[in-house]
């Protein structure tokens, strides 16, 4: 069997709601946006994980704890075997070789001052892995894996003289150029033009094919994820509603949530059959999710006052399909 | 090698492109053209400016004291194009350093007995062994003893209408032999004016003659007795202001305007006189003279007239020049040191946060409600105003406002994701602040540069215009300073002396303006909506 190169143990992150002095003076009570509550889940060498979810449940939040970008609340991520949570900086920096990020907006993530040379020899630099000539072979090398060439007439370029969809590739050739093992692609086509999205998408698949790198895909998108996705991990308000393989997931959907996604993605053949699952209403706001299920106030299929007292812990329905619903227990 | 070759300096590249929006600015290029002639000016202040900004002396060579180099309070000399009558400075006698034989044939000398007195030039004497005039008297003890005299004459033309303000007579002498109480030398001075027509107005009451068709005025001046040699040279000067200067003090006040009541033809002489009551012993007495020069002083000097110091007037257009100077390195300094403060402040408050920021953002607020004039005073009064003091204390109350600035734009920045992008590969704060949040910031710093430059510069002003000016050096706050404290302004009028504050008011308000139209066009440049409003 592959190896887990990444376990997360009840991974959890609670933002503190700043208030002004006075509020603050009057109650002592603290707010907090539980963007992220206890979540668990592994991703295995050379997998394609796939986190999806609406916007506001707690994707991004994740994928961010994962490269350190912010501290957890609680919980552990076992980046094979060693908790990265309880590591120092100078301790993890070498690890960040290993452990890298695609941003959702390439129009934000690149400096807008440096160029494209300059962007992709950063990494090298930082880590101080390459020197001099070999800097340049390497991003020239990386400029032509993410295809675009030739690498001289990239070099000198400034983000603003290059399209979205080469913005992205520039961004991945960043992730990719210290060699990774572990990449969080975060949104990554979202803000690309339709056209150009599948052939950034199949660019980044071929990639993690050659290169052997395991990918926490986040996406809104449950029709992309089910492409692209060896396992998929279903999010609403900061936990995990049902996690399976994508192909389970996707033909015989356990949650109801799940189903209200599915039902909400358009079928190419208008004659297959689907249960018609809608739900109704915004996400509730984070900082005071619902008690109990937090989707009880939407499910189409409530029943009744279990869904409101008690949360539903993730349990194993049949092979590796875990779902968290009161509906199988 | 390779690497070089693509490494572009971001900085060098995002000034290139910078100016290639400038030039579109009208406003910014009629800045910068402003500001590039004060720069030419400060830099060839030594070529521009005739003389020395803070004491000034008459160009030449005067043993005795340097002497000044104007009357106090002249009017410019081009007065005299707008029809007024001016007197300008005069050098009375060409090669007065006898440094030449020529020199000699310009005097006309006369001796009451040739057989004793006689005059000859000597090439190696004088003070600075390069020529000089010697008289030689000598009497053989079997010859009877007397008074014998020397007369020196040099004719001149006073070309002005107006009378000189003052006059300054040089002379440096050596005298050796048998100089004693009993045969003592006598050195006095004389003017003659040959007057055509007589003045009206004009009470003369001393000796005249008749030469030619003209009658000349004679006005004999001090005498100098000496009784025992001088040596070695002895250098003095005579000045007009001087209680003695008439042979009979009594008989005129205002020396220069009695003397030199008009243009006309006039005559310095210099008397010798040996009064030989030695008896039958051989006298020999040689009395040796050089540099003799008449400094006469008009009311009217240079570009921009004098300004009112009783001891050493000043050329105002130089002060003007090198006021320059002054105010470019203060406002430039203040402007980078205050800046850099603010940027560095700005920086670290903004990307560090917590405590740091809270800390500094509330200095900042501290030093921003003191009131800064008052504190500046203060401060300049405590440190001693020299110029180095003034930059420390403008620098120090003046970061405040842009570290604010920078401060919010780098919380922004922070936010931004090629921040996290950094991060994610293993980036330090002090790498990020440099590579990602800085270069974002440049062009924030020009601008800020631009703008806080001429609120230094009139601080400066400000401080010296209040009395608090480095005294070595001149600048424009410190001219209109002068004319404050020299009353001017009250007793003359101040129309009468425009010369001495509109110009570095002119000088002060244009080098600010241009860094604002320099600061508009930045603006324009950053701020691309102000450009559709035009
Ligand atoms: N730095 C932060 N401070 C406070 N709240 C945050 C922060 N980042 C995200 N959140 C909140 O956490 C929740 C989850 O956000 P996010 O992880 O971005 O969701 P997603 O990526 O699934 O759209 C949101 O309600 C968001 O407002
Ligand atoms: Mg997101």
């Amino acid at each position: 069997m592959t190896e887990t190169i990444l376990k997360v143990e009840k991974l959890k992150k609670w933002f503190p709601i700043t208030r002004g002095l006075l509020r603050s003076l009057f109650s002592r009570r603290e707010l907090y946006v539980r963007a992220v509550d206890e979540i668990d889940f592994e991703i295995k060498e050379r997998e394609i994980f796939g986190l999806v979810g609406e916007s506001g449940s707690g994707k991004t939040t994740t994928g961010r704890m994962l490269v350190r970008l912010i501290e957890p609340t609680s919980g552990k991520i076992l980046y094979r075997g060693k908790d990265i949570v309880s590591m120092s900086d100078e301790e993890f920096k070498p690890l960040r070789k290993k452990l890298q990020m695609i941003f959702q907006d390439p129009y934000e993530s690149l400096n807008p001052k440096m160029t494209v040379f300059d962007i992709l020899a950063e990494p090298l630099r930082v880590q101080n892995v390459a020197h001099g000539d070999e800097i340049y072979e390497r991003v020239c090398k990386i400029l032509e894996d993410v295809e675009l060439t030739p690498p001289q007439e990239f070099l000198q370029r400034y983000p603003h003289e290059l399209s979205g969809g080469q913005r992205q590739r520039v961004a991945t050739g960043r992730a990719l150029i210290l060699n990774p093992e572990f990449i969080v692609a975060d949104e990554p086509v979202s803000m690309l033009d339709v056209s150009i999205r599948a052939e950034v998408l199949n660019l980044m698949l071929q990639l993690s094919e050659t290169h052997g790198i395991a990918f926490l895909y986040i996406t809104h998108d449950l029709a992309l994820a089910r492409h692209l996705c060896d396992t998929i991990a279903v999010m609403y308000l900061g936990k995990i509603m049902e996690l399976a393989s994508a192909d389970s997931l996707i033909k015989e959907p356990l949650h109801p949530y799940t189903k209200a996604l599915l039902a909400a993605v358009p079928v190419p053949d208008p004659t297959s059959k689907r249960a018609e699952v809608t739900i109704k209403g915004e996400i509730p706001s984070p900082v005071n999710p619902p008690s109990g299920c937090r989707f009880h106030t939407r499910c189409p299929q409530f029943i009744g006052e279990i869904c409101k007292k008690e949360t539903p812990s993730l349990v194993e329905i049949g092979s590796h399909h875990y779902v968290a619903c009161h509906l199988y227990r | 090698m390779a690497e070089r070759r693509v490494k572009t300096s971001t900085l060098a590249a995002g000034l290139k492109g910078f100016w290639f929006q400038f030039r579109k600015s009208k406003r910014g290029m009629a800045g910068l053209f402003i500001l590039c002639i004060h720069v030419i000016v400060a830099l060839m202040a030594p070529f521009i400016a005739p003389n020395d900004p803070i004491r000034p002396t008459w160009p030449g060579y005067f043993p005795a004291g340097e002497a000044p180099l104007a009357f106090m309070m002249c009017v410019p000399s081009w007065y005299k194009y707008l029809g007024r009558e001016v007197s300008e400075n005069m050098e009375v006698i060409d090669g007065y350093t006898f440094a030449s034989e020529q020199a000699l044939q310009k005097w006309n000398v006369a001796i009451s007995q040739p057989t004793r007195v006689s005059l000859s030039y000597n090439p190696t004497g004088g003070t600075l062994n390069d020529g000089c005039i010697e008289i030689t008297y000598s009497r053989q003890a079997n010859e009877a003893a007397g008074t014998s005299s020397i007369r020196l004459s040099y004719r001149f033309t006073y070309p002005y209408k107006a009378h000189p303000q003052r006059f300054w007579i040089h002379a440096s002498y050596l005298i050796n032999g048998t100089v004693s109480p009993s045969t003592s030398v006598h050195v006095s001075f004389s003017f003659f004016r040959e007057d055509a027509e007589p003045l009206a107005n004009y009470t003369y009451r001393g000796p005249t003659y008749q030469k030619d068709s003209l009658l000349v005025y004679e006005y004999p001046l001090i005498t100098y007795d000496f009784y025992s040699p001088v040596s070695p040279w002895r250098h003095m000067w005579t000045r007009s202001t001087k209680r003695e200067i008439f042979e009979k003090p009594w008989w005129y006040r205002a020396p220069e305007a009695k003397i030199f009541p008009t243009s006309g033809n006039y005559t310095f002489t210099v008397d010798v006189t040996f009064n030989d009551q030695g008896g039958a012993r051989t006298q020999q007495v040689k009395v040796y003279l050089d540099n003799l020069q008449v400094l006469l002083y008009g009311n009217a000097y240079g570009l921009l007239g004098t300004d009112a110091d009783p001891a050493a007037p000043r050329d105002l257009f130089s002060s003007l020049i090198y006021g320059s100077r002054v105010s470019i390195f203060v406002g430039l300094l203040v402007a980078l040191i205050s800046v850099t403060i603010g940027l560095t402040i700005g920086l670290t408050a903004g990307y560090i946060g917590g405590v740091v920021d809270e800390g500094l953002m509330r200095f900042a607020d501290l030093l921003m409600v003191l009131p800064t004039l008052p504190l500046l005073i203060v401060l300049a009064y405590i440190l001693s105003p020299s110029i180095w003091n003034i930059v420390m204390v403008l620098s120090f109350l003046g970061w405040m406002g842009f570290s604010r600035n920078i401060r919010s734009v780098t919380l922004s920045l922070r936010e931004r994701s090629f921040v996290e992008a950094a991060k994610v590969v293993g980036a330090g704060r002090f790498y990020i602040i440099r590579k990602h949040i800085f270069p974002n910031v440049v062009p924030l710093v020009y601008l800020a540069l631009s703008l806080s430059v001429p609120g230094a510069i009139i601080s400066e002003a400000s401080l010296s215009f209040l009395g608090l000016f480095d005294p070595n050096v001149m600048s424009w706050g410190r001219m209109i300073n002068e004319f404050n404290g020299s009353g001017v302004a009250v007793t003359k009028g101040f129309s009468d002396y425009w010369f001495w504050v509109i110009p570095p008011g002119i000088a002060i308000s244009s080098l600010a303006i241009s860094f604002i139209l320099i600061g508009y066009a930045l603006d324009e440049i950053l701020n691309p909506k102000l450009r559709m409003r035009r």
